[in-house]
Parts: structure tokens; sequence; C-alpha cells
């Protein structure tokens, strides 16, 4: 598949509260090829420090204006540095990458838990579904963060009119608790869903667990840092279950890596080895 | 005015003195979804080993100062897959194949020299020696003179098209490297390798990279490489290709002007996709700005 790479200008810098941006760029060729759950790279700075890019999953996509938009947590220099840009200004992206989400049908129900920064992907992930023919009202949105100001609570996220449960750990918004505590609440009255879930490495690999018990089928996007964000780097890559028909092998490992820029950021539920 | 931008190294041809770094480029197929390969010089793929490997476990990078580090572990597709799938996928550019060879014995080299020597579509070995010499208490066979020529001999015995010995920088004298793997037979010399370095969490008080050290590139080893390159390139009779840390055209000029008769792009590719495209534009503006009609005129002029 094609990606495109290019400076593209900032169309919008949107601050949702103290730490959280939505930056929007002028960005066509990637609006129109973007599935839910893929990324892009943002080249922060044109000098090397930092030398990487940084990768963000798309949030929004406006095909009609030819926009992509991402939100993202103020967390260092990358960031930082990100947060500063304002409309007109250039900046290199490289996009659409990863594999994205499983696009669904309208036969399910969907279960997206969201903890902090991985509100993005399952808001575009449940805005395609909808536009598929999936009632609104089939889809559970979980969106938990630490605390209130943590939370990525976009106005477009409440008016795709889902099932909207919100949660922090101390309880400073919605219920007070974890995004796993909310869909182990959530899972116990229902079944027959697919569960997505985006967040922390903690929060994935506990639901990843609750689903194996379950026997309940789950998507979970991760997040890394990645040199290059298209697979020519391999620095990105988690330990994934060797297939049982890999032959011999120069190193004789215990596990096979896959490319959490190639291969994933989203990997079924069961697939990842979690460290 | 066009001006020439071709290159001969010892019959090896390349369109334009460009090519991308081993282990920077896998073997072609994700950067061809971002630019057309044919506009390269040369691809050289990532280093294969006979059997494939997974490499070392993560964290395999940590982003540092102007640079990066790297623990891959040699991860590869091994030579069967490499010449069932990734090879014939090369092919179809219009662009010079080189291929990275590694192992843990000599004998491996050879294996892989004597599979690669019987297809047509590769133009060129280019042999990594930073690798840990089993046979020899893992030290790496680049790190002396002597292990380093053994392996350009059992090289060039099975592979009678070009072979380009790749150095390590990780050496007290890299001429006397570079005149052993000339003398056992490389017809050219690439250089630098990475750095060994690591990196340490405070935090957690443990190594950043799982495999504890890995090896530094980016723009950060960049003047390293460059006098290198320089030194070698006046020492040995055969064609010096330069790599490290080159980001930019202007970067690229001065391994050139510094005696590099050829340039690889590694780093950068995962930071700047384009990176190697608008280095192969830049050298030919700086060429037509100067006056020179060909590229071949700057190689080695720097007082």
């Amino acid at each position: 598949m094609r990606k495109s790479c290019g400076h593209y200008p900032v169309t919008r810098n949107i601050i949702i509260s103290d730490s959280i941006i939505q930056l929007t760029f002028k960005a066509d060729d990637i609006s129109r090829s973007t599935v839910p759950g893929q990324f892009i790279q943002i080249r922060v700075s044109d000098n090397f420090i930092p030398l990487w890019p940084r990768p963000f999953s798309i949030y929004d996509v406006d095909t009609r204006k030819g926009e992509i938009s991402i939100i993202f947590k103020v967390a260092g220099y990358g960031t930082g540095l990100l947060a500063g840009k304002k409309e007109g200004d250039t900046i290199q992206i490289l996009g659409p990458l990863g594999n994205g989400f499983p696009i669904p049908s309208n036969d399910g129900g969907m279960v997206m838990a969201a903890g902090g920064t991985g509100m993005p992907p399952l808001f575009l992930l449940s805005k395609f579904a909808i536009e598929n023919g999936v009632p609104s009202s089939s889809i559970t949105f979980i969106s938990g963060a630490r605390t209130r100001t943590e939370l990525f609570e976009p106005v477009e996220l409440t008016e795709l009119e889902t099932d909207l449960n919100v949660c922090t750990d101390d309880g400073s918004a919605g219920e007070k608790g974890t995004v796993v505590d909310m869909l182990e609440k959530i899972l116990e009255n229902k079944s027959g869903f697919t569960i997505y879930a985006c967040g922390p490495v903690g929060m994935l690999k506990k639901i990843d667990r609750l689903l194996l018990e379950k026997n309940i089928p789950g998507f979970l996007s991760l997040e890394e840092l990645m040199p290059c964000g298209y697979g020519i780097c391999s620095g990105c890559a988690v330990k994934v279950l060797p297939s049982p028909d890999r032959g011999e092998t120069d190193d004789n490992r215990d596990y096979h890596l896959k490319r959490v820029c190639v291969e994933g950021p989203v990997f079924e539920s069961g697939e990842v080895m979690w460290e | 005015m066009s001006v020439n931008l071709s290159i001969d190294i010892n019959g090896l041809k390349f369109k334009n003195p460009v090519l991308t770094a081993s282990g920077c480029f896998a073997y072609g197929e994700e950067a061809s979804e971002v630019f057309d390969l044919s506009l390269l010089g040369g691809v050289v793929t990532k280093s294969l080993t006979y059997l494939p490997r997974e490499g070392h476990p993560p964290p395999k990078v940590h982003e540092t100062a102007c640079g990066m580090l790297n623990a891959i572990g040699l991860s590869n597709v091994g030579i069967d897959l490499f010449l069932s799938e990734k090879l014939p996928f090369l092919a179809k550019y219009d662009t010079t194949c080189v291929v990275s060879i590694a192992g843990s014995k000599i004998d491996e080299y050879a294996r892989l020299a004597e599979r690669l020597a019987e297809e047509g579509d590769v133009d060129a070995l280019e042999v990594n020696i930073s690798c840990p010499n089993v046979d020899e208490g893992g030290l790496e066979f680049g790190a002396y003179p002597k292990p380093a020529g053994k392996v350009i001999v059992a090289v060039k015995n099975k592979f009678s098209r070009p072979v380009i010995a790749k150095l390590s920088p990780n050496v007290t004298d890299i001429v006397g490297i570079a005149r052993s793997v000339v003398d056992s037979g490389a017809e050219s010399i690439s250089l630098i390798n990475t750095l060994v370095g690591t990196a340490i969490d405070i935090k957690t008080r443990s190594f950043n990279l799982s495999n504890g050290f890995g090896g530094l590139s980016g723009p950060a080893i960049k003047p390293v490489a460059l006098a290198m390159v320089y030194k070698v390139a006046n020492a040995v009779d055969v064609p010096v290709i330069g790599l490290g840390g080159i980001t930019t055209a202007s970067d690229a000029i001065e391994f050139l002007l510094a005696g590099a008769r050829a340039v690889q792009v590694g780093t950068a590719c995962f930071f700047d996709p384009l990176a190697p495209v608008r280095i192969i534009d830049g050298i030919s503006d700086y060429l037509k700005q100067n006056n020179f009609k060909d590229v071949n005129e700057i190689i080695g002029i720097v007082d």
C-alpha cells in the first residue's frame, strides 16, 4: 500500500485541557487512505533532537476537507515541540502506517476500552463502524484515565452517542475505578461482544488476560517508540508466540518478533507474549 | 547542463553514488511504498545469515543525542526465503543490488557466497565482518587483520563478482584491517559500521537495551566516520564507500571530497524516508553550481 511522505501544513491547534492538544493537518492523500487504528509518524523537529519521529494514532479524518487530526498529551520534549505548532506551520508526516483494526460489520456488539492516550483510534473505529451501519447504541465506549485532567474527552466523542462510560482512578470524573474494572463489570452482564482496546501496556496486558479467561474475542492496539514506523528498522518489534511450523533458526529463540509498525499496531488477543 | 553521476567500483556500476545502507532498508519492499527504488544508485540488503534469525528480544533500540543505539541481533529471513521472495522483488528495480552477508563461522560466509554466486540478480556482496567469531571465542572477525582477511578469502573463493568488505570502527588500527581485506581480494571497502555504545536507565538502574550494548549510528557519528574514510581512502588502492551519519547532500559531498567513491545512507532512512532521493538531487545541484561535469571529479580532492 502506498504511503505518503512530505511536509503538511497545520490547519488547527486546539487545546482540549491542560496538557491535551488536538492538531489538524491538511493531508488529502493520507485522509483518503486511512483506516481506523492506523497511525502517522511525525518528525517534530527538522534538527536531530529528537532524532526519531513520533507515532500518533489518527484520531479523525475528514475526506471532504482533506484533513487528518491527532490528539495527544504533552509528555516530553517532542510532544512539547509539537504542541507549539500553529496554523500554517508545516511538518514532516509519513502515513498512513500499520494494519489498523478490522472494520466491524453491522452484526456486532462492540466494546471500546480506551485508557488515556488510547482514545483516538477507538473514536475513529466507532465513527467508521457507525458509518458502516453499526447502531451507535450497540457500541459501549469506556474512556478512562488516572485523573480528570488526563481524560481525552473531546466533544466529537460525546456526539457519536455511543454508550459512553467515563472512569478515573481517583474518581475525579465519571466512576471511580480503572478501565479494566469497568470492562469487567460490563462483561458480567453482556456477551457476544468483541473488545477493542488501546492504552498503556499494563492495561492491555490485564485486558488480554481477561479476554483469554472468558474466551472473548478482542483486538489490542500497542504503542511503541519507533525509529522508522514503516518496517525497515525492526526496532519496535514485540515478542509473539512462534508459529508451530517455524523451521530451524540460527538463534533458537522461544519467541518470534513482529514489528508493531507493520504487523501491528493492532494484535489479536492472545497473540502478544507480554513481559 | 547535465552532470554525470554514475560511478564504477572495480567493474561494479552504479547510476549514482547513493546507496542505502545494510540494516536500514530491510529488503526494499517497505521503502518501495514511499518512493521508486530505481532512483537509487544501489541497495544494500539487511545482512543475511544462512538460517533465519529472530534477533535480540526488545528493547532493541534507544534514542540518544543526535543518534541512536541498536541491538537488533541480525534478525533476518535467512538465505532460502531471501532467494525465493526478497531477491525477485529487488530485481524488478533498475538499481544495483548488493547483498550483505554475515556469519558466526567462516564456513557460513562461504556457504552464503556459494548460493548467492548462482544468482545473476546479485551484483555484489558486502561482507559484514562485525560478527562474533564463534570458532575463536566470540571476538569479532573484523577486530583484527588476519581473521578479517580469512573471511574475505573464503568469500572470494566462491563469488567472482565484486566483494565489498564492511569495516568496523571499533578497532585500534582501521588502516591495518583495510590493507588486510584488500590483500585478501576485496574489490572495495565500505566503512564505517556502528560504534559500540550503551545507555543506562537511572530509574531502573539497568541497561536500556536488552542486549546491554548496541551500535551507535546517526548524525552523531559522522565526524568519526569521515575521518576514518579519509584515512582508509588514502591508504588502499581500491574504491571506498563511505557511510556513518549521512543525512543530507552536504554530508554526502563531504565523504566524496574525503575520498569515498560512493556513500550509503543508513539511519537517516528511518527518520527521513526520502533522504536518499534528496541526497542524489543535492549532489547533482552541487556539481552544477560549482561547474563540475562529473561526480568523479570531486572524489578525494579535499585539500
